[in-house]
C-alpha cells in the first residue's frame, strides 16, 4: 500500500508505531476496550478514590479507637468495620456498577459506534458480554482494593472468614445478575425509561435488602444461624444453592441476550437459542427448587413467574423487520420479531399451566400448601401472564410498523401497571372493594394483584385465557401487518478467494 | 467481467414506507462508483444492506459474489464501511483505537502491529498516533475512519459522505486517498452531495430517486441528460469611450448578456463550435472591445442533478451542504 503523504516529511521519530502491550491477546477486544475506557472513566476514579480515602480512615479511626480496649471491644469494633466494608462495597457493586452499566450500549448507538463494533468478527453476544465482563473485572479491582482493609480488620478478632468470604460470593453474584440487567436494559433507547428502570430497581434493591435474600451478604452467620442452617443441610442445601447459582446465571444471559438482541444486525438470528434456553430453564431451575423437603417449593413459583416474564418480555419486544415465513428453517415460534414472540408466549403459557398442575399435584398439604395457596399462585402466575402479554397486544393495534418496539413495550408495560396501581388505591377507599378489579382487570392486569384474596380458580383460568387471547391476537395481527421478508438466494458461484 | 457489488430487485420497505423499490445495478471490480441522490432517496439505506448493517425485504445483494444475507460474516470480511456520522470513543488515543479495532478484527500479535504501520502511514495517522482520538480535527477523523475502514484490507469500500463537513485541503487529501485505492484494484462505492468531486473521482455515477434507478452512467452521459443550454462564455472589458457592451451584444445575433460587470461584462455565444467563437473573437476586437478571457462553458453535475430533479417533477433539494462553497466552472484559458 502506498502512502498519502511523502514519508520523507514525516518526522523519523513517528516512522514506527510504539507497541501497544497493556493488554494480552487472549482478552476479548471489547473487554480491552471497555477496560481501557472504564479505568480513565471519571466515574470510576472517583469512586475507587473514594472507597479507598472512607476505607483508610475507617481503619485507622478504629485502629487507634481499640489500643487500649477489651478484646470483647474489639470483636465489636471488627463487627461494625466489617458492616461498614460490606456496606460500602455493596452501594458500589450492587448500585453504582449496575448504574453505570445502564450507558454500556446506549452511548454506542448514539454515537453510532455500535454500526463499526458490529461490523468486526465481534458479534452482538460478545460485545454485550464483553461490557458485562468489564463492569464485573471493575467491581473485582474494587474488592482487590478493600481487601488489605479487611485483613487489617482481622487483627481486631471475632473474624469468621468462611462467613464473610460467603458474603461477598453472594453479592458477586447478584451484582452480575444487576450489572447485566444494567448493561441489557442500555440497549433501550429511550433515556426516560432507562432512568425510570433504575429508579424501580434501586427501589427493589433496597427492599430486597430487607429480605433474606441479603442475609448472605450482610448478615455474618448465613451458615451457623439457626434456621438457615437448617435450611442449608445435605441434598436439599445442594439443590436450593445450584437452583439460585441456575437461576443468577439465567437471568444474566437473559439480560444480556436482551441488549444483545437489541443491536445485533438483522442477519443475526438471537432469538430461537434464547427462546429455547428459556424453556430449558423454565422446566430445569423450578424442578431444583421444589424437590427439596423444604418450604423452598415457592422459590419453584417465583423462579417460574421470573423465567416466563423475561423470557415474554424479550419476546414481545423484538424488532418485527425480519418476519420470516412461518415453517421456514426453524420451528417458527423460535425465529426473530415479535409476531413470533406472540406464538413463543402461547408456548410459555402452555409450560405454565402444565408447571402449575404437576406442582399442585407433587405439593400435597403436609408441606404447607393446601388449596387456598394454589389458588393465590395460580392467580400471581395468571396476573404476571396478563401483564407482560399485554404490551404485546398495543403494539400489534397501534404501532406495529414500530422499528423500537422495546421503547413502546416497556412504556406500555409500565403504564398500564402504573394505571392499575391507581385504580386499586382507589377501589380500596370504595365500599363494596373488588368491582373495579374485576371490572378492569384485562385492561389493567395488576388489578389482578387485588383480587388474590378471592382464592379462586375461576379467577387464574380468565387471566390464562385473556392472556393466551391477547398474545394469540397480537400474533395474528402481526404476521398479518408484517410482510415476510423474502430471502433471495444468490445463485451458486465460486466467488474469488 | 468480476462484479465488486451487485445488486438485483432490491426491495427495503418499512411497514408502508418502500425506501428501496426494486433497484438493480452492478459495479465491476476495481471501479470506483458515486452514488447520488436527494435526502431520503435510499442511499443510506442500500449501503447499510450492502454492509449487513440491515436486511433487504426481497431481492439479491451481493459483495465480490458473496450474498448479503446468506452469507454476512464473509461479506463483512470482504468489506470497508465508512458511516456518514464517525464518532470516536472518549479515554482513547488514535493508536488505542486503531488497535481495538485491528483486535476486533482478528488481528494478533506482530500481524497487528504490522497492518497498522501499514494502514496508518498510508492514512498520515503516525503523526498523530498519541494523540487523543476525540480530539482530532475533522479531517483526521475522517482519515482515521478510512483508517479504520481499511484494517483487514478490503476488496470493497462503501463510503457514506466521506467529504461531507472537510476544509478544501482535506477534501484534495482524501481526493488523493480515493484515487490511490482505485489504483490498488479497490471497488469504491462513495456516496455524496459534492456532486463536482464524484464527477473527478468516479468511473461510474448512480442516481437512484425514492428508492429507484434513475440513471446509471459515467458524468458526462448525465450531464448530456441535463436540457441546460451550453455554450463559449467571455469575459469582456470595454475600452472607455468605445459603445457599451450590452448595446453591442443587443445587435448580434446569438450573443447574449450574462453579467453586467462594472467596465465590461460576461456574454455567451449560444452554439458550441470553434469556429463560432473565432468568428465572434474577431468581431469584438474589430469593434474595439477587448476581450480579457473566455472559456468554454460546461454543463456541471450539480445542473444535471437539479436538472434531473426537475424531470422527476418533485420538489428540487439542495444537493450541496450548507457552507460548502459551489465548486468553480473549469476553465481553459
Amino acid at each position: 500500500m502506498s502512502t498519502a503523504t511523502d514519508s520523507t516529511t514525516s518526522p523519523p521519530d513517528k516512522n514506527s508505531l510504539t507497541v501497544l502491550r497493556d493488554f494480552s491477546d487472549r482478552l476479548s477486544p471489547i473487554v480491552v476496550k471497555e477496560l481501557r475506557q472504564g479505568l480513565r472513566q471519571p466515574s470510576f476514579v472517583i469512586l475507587f478514590l473514594f472507597l479507598q480515602s472512607v476505607l483508610a480512615m475507617a481503619v485507622i479511626t478504629s485502629l487507634f479507637a481499640v489500643s487500649s480496649a477489651s478484646l470483647s471491644e474489639r470483636v465489636q469494633t471488627g463487627n461494625v468495620i466489617s458492616g461498614f466494608f460490606f456496606g460500602l462495597f455493596a452501594l458500589s457493586v450492587l448500585i453504582i456498577q449496575p448504574l453505570r452499566g445502564l450507558n454500556a450500549l446506549s452511548s454506542e448507538i448514539k454515537q453510532k459506534t455500535i454500526d463499526l463494533l458490529l461490523l468486526t468478527k465481534l458479534s452482538a453476544w460478545r460485545i454485550v458480554f464483553g461490557k458485562w465482563l468489564c463492569l464485573n473485572t471493575q467491581s473485582a479491582l474494587l474488592l482487590v482494593a478493600i481487601l488489605p482493609y479487611l485483613m487489617m480488620r482481622y487483627f481486631l478478632g471475632g473474624m469468621n472468614i468462611l462467613s464473610e468470604l460467603g458474603g461477598i460470593l453472594a453479592m458477586f453474584l447478584v451484582s452480575g445478575v444487576f450489572c447485566a440487567a444494567g448493561v441489557g436494559l442500555s440497549a433501550v433507547r429511550s433515556i426516560i425509561l432507562r432512568t425510570i428502570f433504575a429508579i424501580l430497581g434501586v427501589i427493589a434493591l433496597i427492599t430486597m435488602l430487607q429480605g433474606s435474600v441479603f442475609l448472605f451478604a450482610f448478615s455474618r452467620g448465613p451458615f451457623i444461624s439457626g434456621s438457615v442452617s437448617t435450611l442449608m443441610s445435605g441434598s436439599d442445601w445442594t439443590l436450593i444453592i445450584t437452583g439460585s447459582v441456575l437461576l443468577a446465571i439465567y437471568l444474566t444471559i437473559s439480560f444480556l441476550e436482551f441488549g444483545a438482541t437489541r443491536i445485533a444486525p438483522p442477519s443475526e438470528n438471537r432469538s430461537t437459542r434464547k427462546r429455547l434456553l428459556a424453556l430449558i430453564a423454565l422446566f430445569v431451575i423450578p424442578t431444583l427448587f421444589a424437590l427439596p423437603e423444604v418450604d423452598s417449593f415457592y422459590m419453584s413459583f417465583i423462579a417460574i413467574v421470573i423465567i416466563t416474564a423475561l423470557a415474554l418480555a424479550d419476546a414481545l419486544s423484538e424488532n418485527p423487520q425480519h418476519v420470516r415465513p412461518m415453517g421456514e428453517n426453524s420451528f417458527w415460534m423460535l425465529r426473530p420479531g415479535w409476531p413470533s414472540g406472540a406464538l413463543f408466549g402461547l408456548m410459555l403459557l402452555a409450560a405454565n399451566i402444565f408447571w402449575l398442575f404437576v406442582l399442585f399435584g407433587l405439593l400435597d398439604s403436609s408441606r404447607g400448601f393446601d388449596s387456598n395457596g394454589q389458588k393465590v399462585v395460580a392467580q400471581l402466575v395468571g396476573t404476571g401472564l396478563l401483564i407482560v402479554s399485554q404490551p404485546a397486544l398495543i403494539i400489534a393495534l397501534f404501532r406495529p410498523y414500530s422499528r423500537e418496539p422495546a421503547n413502546l413495550y416497556l412504556a406500555s408495560l409500565l403504564g398500564s401497571v402504573a394505571l392499575g396501581m391507581v385504580i386499586l388505591m382507589i377501589n380500596s377507599t370504595m365500599r363494596g372493594s373488588g368491582n373495579l378489579c374485576d371490572m378492569f382487570f384485562p385492561l389493567f392486569p395488576s388489578l389482578g394483584l387485588g383480587t388474590l384474596e378471592d382464592e379462586s380458580f375461576g379467577k387464574a383460568f380468565v387471566m390464562f385465557l385473556t392472556a393466551g387471547i391477547y398474545l394469540a391476537s397480537a400474533a395474528i395481527l402481526g404476521y398479518n401487518r408484517w410482510k415476510p421478508v423474502v430471502v433471495t438466494k444468490s445463485p451458486v458461484t465460486n466467488p474469488p478467494a | 467481467m468480476n462484479t465488486g457489488i451487485r445488486i438485483q430487485n432490491l426491495n427495503r420497505h418499512f411497514g408502508r414506507l418502500k425506501a428501496v423499490d426494486d433497484l438493480s445495478f452492478e459495479i465491476p471490480v476495481g471501479q470506483v462508483c458515486g452514488f447520488i441522490g436527494a435526502n431520503g432517496a435510499g442511499k443510506t439505506t442500500t449501503m447499510r444492506i450492502l454492509s449487513t448493517l440491515d436486511t433487504p425485504t426481497s431481492g439479491i445483494a451481493e459483495i465480490g459474489g458473496v450474498n448479503v444475507i446468506q452469507e454476512p460474516a464473509k461479506v463483512r470480511h470482504r468489506l470497508g464501511w465508512m458511516p456518514d456520522h464517525f464518532n470516536v470513543y472518549p479515554h482513547m488515543s488514535v493508536l488505542e483505537f486503531m488497535d481495538f479495532n485491528a483486535r476486533a478484527l482478528g488481528f494478533e500479535g506482530k500481524e497487528r502491529q504490522m497492518r497498522l504501520q501499514e494502514v496508518m502511514e498510508f492514512t498520515d495517522l503516525m503523526t498523530i498516533a498519541g494523540q487523543p482520538a476525540s480530539k482530532l480535527s475533522k479531517g483526521q477523523t475522517q482519515r482515521l475512519c478510512l483508517g479504520r475502514a481499511l484494517i483487514h484490507d478490503p476488496d470493497v469500500l462503501i463510503l457514506d459522505e466521506p467529504a461531507a463537513g472537510l476544509d478544501p485541503r482535506a477534501r484534495v487529501e482524501f481526493k488523493h486517498l480515493v484515487r490511490l485505492l482505485a489504483s490498488e484494484g479497490k471497488t469504491l462505492l462513495i456516496s455524496s452531495h459534492i456532486l463536482s468531486e464524484l464527477g473527478e473521482m468516479c468511473n461510474n455515477l448512480i442516481f437512484i430517486h425514492e428508492g429507484r434507478l434513475v440513471h446509471q452512467g459515467d458524468a458526462n452521459t448525465l450531464k448530456r441528460r441535463s436540457k441546460k443550454v451550453i455554450g463559449m462564455q467571455y469575459l469582456v472589458e470595454c475600452v472607455p469611450g468605445k459603445q457599451p457592451i450590452d448595446q453591442w451584444c443587443s445587435v448580434q445575433p446569438d450573443v447574449e448578456m450574462v453579467e453586467q460587470l462594472e467596465n465590461g461584462g460576461r456574454i455567451r455565444i449560444k452554439g458550441d463550435q470553434a469556429q463560432d467563437a473565432a468568428a465572434l473573437l474577431a468581431r469584438l476586437v474589430q469593434d474595439g472591445l477587448a476581450p480579457m478571457e473566455f472559456h468554454h462553458e460546461q454543463q456541471n453535475l450539480e445542473d444535471a442533478f437539479i436538472d434531473m430533479m426537475r424531470e422527476l417533477d418533485t420538489p428540487i433539494p439542495i444537493p450541496i451542504q450548507s457552507g460548502t462553497p459551489t465548486p468553480p466552472l473549469p476553465t481553459s484559458k
